[in-house]
């Protein structure tokens, strides 16, 4: 237990004392290619005089050069060639990346050419999620992943749970803009979100009861380390619960307005946000909440959410595996993963899971349960689905 | 009329030989077949093309012997001549890595194609119908498990912190699921990677190719098998 905790304190002065200074310890930092590799390629020594882009009609050229980390005028370094056409491959912009290389101006020099074939930038998630109780929510993401040819994401997710379920009239409308390199650096990201709220639920033949909710936040973060990253956000909202009670009390409207500011803390080893196969995700977030009714005085109060999610993955003849996990501190995750079976026809990846979940109310004695069943495909045409059906209860 | 139908798009499966050299036993593997789109663009790019070839001898159910060989192709813009370097050498009297040059690619094409490995067994080995099987692999670009943790991080910074600020507005809506967007396309060469079932410090390539476990037939005398200088 000690040595845990001395652990954790050392964790903490490294990061105080690296986000403090601005640095990470190299030791943790990116590996750079520092290999010259000996090969066939060392029968004279190639020198770099300019990259070129082909193949890239929406994307800018500039966005492929950063990621290859070579200086013109310095000798080719192949492996950091080979480094750069991963890196490109998994921005998820482009089908296929390859580099060659053309005769320079003079003997020895050459242009390395980036080849590219650009995927769609369109990316899509329908999920339906079907309750016990005979309710059936439906939400809808689009996006599009590669904005200006600079890679920056604008996405979109409407959840008009109203559509499917007639109970339910709630609608709710997000829309965020996400810049993953933010001024085209590998370690500050920063997204802004929209979001739109309104609920008219609660409908009888002499009484009404609507929700109308409006926000606008930010976050500037920055990665650190291996797979962690901090943010600091701010939220504005504004609010607006208009009650009529044709019986009792005729009209009654409230407006509030409220502010958050947070600090946040994670890390995302998880090969794969759909799909993972192994790794672990930790998300801490720190806030200050103030809310104001009417004209009322700003009340404040502070609130601490920890999100911690485990994988352990198991494989089972290299065809399907089964990944067991912790999420939120209550809810046991059970994935059962196939890759292969399906990965030629139209469905690219399926997983099916279970997740049994038990929760406790930190407001009150309230202990529920809660069990949920579903698959995720990732199809060709479609983008990711997701189909599950849940079942809860009191305890 | 059905043979005739399949026939053109029958594929020539691998073949395995034996050929005896004194007291030894070398094996000859061909018909391997290529990932020529790949090749045709990796072979003039200027660049290497790294090749790794692996032999697998299981005897008695249990891996007897493995052997791996390496070959390096590089195109020479000025000169244009393929310069391919293969470690080890073919013969035993080689240097320990042999230098070639090639003037045409399908002659580069016949050298990766075909690999002898040379005193892989000994005659005895076949002694009393012994059963003897092989299996071959064939990595083009290897990356290798170092590089895989390279993959992890770089896969790492593209993706966005996941704060939910949701939370606190006290808002029940679920937060977006992908920080990123999609990983769906980020998936691919991930996949290939933990797919791979490969022991040894080379976990995966560009292109990875592993024959079926095929009995090995008793070896007939050296007719100069191929790769042979």
């Amino acid at each position: 237990m000690k040595q845990r905790i001395r652990k954790l304190l050392s964790l903490q002065w490294i990061l105080t004392v690296g986000l403090t200074l601005g640095i990470s310890p190299s030791a943790f930092t990116q590996d750079r290619a520092d290999a010259t590799t000996a090969t066939a390629a060392t029968l004279e020594p190639l020198i770099l005089s300019a990259i070129e882009c082909s193949g890239n009609t929406n994307t800018d050229c500039e966005i492929l050069r950063r990621e290859v980390h070579l200086q013109v005028g310095h000798p080719v370094d192949e492996e950091e060639l080979e480094n750069a056409r991963i890196r490109l491959q998994l921005m998820g912009l482009f089908r296929s990346v390859s580099m060659s290389l053309k005769k320079g101006a003079e003997r020895g020099q050459v242009i390395v050419n980036i080849d590219v074939v650009e995927g769609s930038p369109w990316f899509s998630e329908t999920s339906i999620e079907a309750h016990s109780k005979n309710r059936i929510a439906l939400s809808y993401k689009l996006g599009h992943r590669n904005l200006f040819g600079t890679g920056k994401i604008l996405q979109g997710s409407f959840y008009p749970s109203s559509v499917l379920d007639r109970i339910d009239g709630t609608y709710n409308l997000y829309l965020e803009y996400i810049d993953p390199h933010l001024f085209g650096s590998q370690n500050y990201f920063m997204k802004t979100q929209l979001s739109g709220y309104f609920d008219n639920r609660d409908k009888a033949e002499n009484y009404v009861s609507t929700r109308k909710y409006g926000s606008f936040g930010f976050e500037f973060g920055r990665r650190i380390f291996d797979f962690s990253h901090v943010a600091i956000g701010a939220t504005v909202s504004e609010s607006e619960i208009i009650r009529r009670d044709e019986l009792t009390d005729p009209f009654e409207e409230t407006r509030y307005t409220s502010s958050n500011y947070s600090f946040n803390y994670g890390w995302d080893s998880q090969d794969d946000p759909y799909f993972a196969t192994e790794g672990s995700t930790f998300d801490a977030n720190l806030y200050q909440y103030k809310e104001r009714y009417g004209r009322g005085d700003f009340l404040s109060k502070q609130n601490f959410s920890l999100d911690a999610k485990n994988s352990l993955a198991l494989y089972f003849n290299g065809s399907y595996d089964s990944t067991v996990g912790l999420s939120g501190g209550s809810a046991l995750e059970w994935n059962h993963q196939f890759r292969r079976g399906l990965s030629d026809a139209s469905i690219t990846s399926s997983k099916l899971f279970l997740k049994p979940a038990v929760s406790q109310s930190a407001h009150n004695e309230l202990r529920s349960a809660r069990l949920e069943l579903g698959a995720v495909f990732d199809t060709k045409s479609f983008g990711i689905i997701k189909l599950s059906a849940y079942s809860g209860m009191n305890l | 009329m059905t043979v005739l139908l399949l026939w053109p798009f029958s594929v020539a499966a691998i073949q395995f030989h034996s050929y005896v050299q004194g007291p030894y036993v070398d094996v000859v593997v061909s018909d391997i077949e290529l990932p020529m789109d790949q090749l045709n663009k990796d072979l003039g790019s200027g660049l290497t093309t790294v090749i790794v070839a692996h032999l697998t001898v299981i005897k008695k159910q249990t891996v007897h012997t493995k052997n791996q060989q390496e070959v390096r192709i590089r195109f020479d813009l000025w000169d244009e001549v393929y310069n391919v370097d293969q470690a080890p050498p073919i013969t035993a009297s080689a240097p320990a890595t042999a230098n070639r040059k090639f003037k045409l690619k399908e002659e580069v094409l016949k050298i990766i194609g075909t690999y002898r490995f040379n005193q892989i067994l000994r005659t005895s080995d076949f002694g009393n119908g012994e059963d003897i099987r092989v299996t071959f692999s064939m990595i083009v670009d290897p990356i290798s498990k170092d590089k895989k943790q390279k993959i992890k991080r770089w896969l790492a910074q593209n993706r966005v912190g996941a704060s939910s600020s949701s939370t606190a507005t006290g808002d029940s809506t679920p937060a977006a699921a992908d920080p990123l967007g999609s990983g769906t396309k980020n998936r691919s060469l991930f996949g290939q990677i933990l797919d791979s079932e490969f022991s040894s410090d080379i976990t995966t390539g560009q292109w990875v190719f592993t024959s079926p476990v095929t009995a090995l037939s008793p070896p007939v005398s050296n007719v100069g098998g191929a790769n042979e200088k």
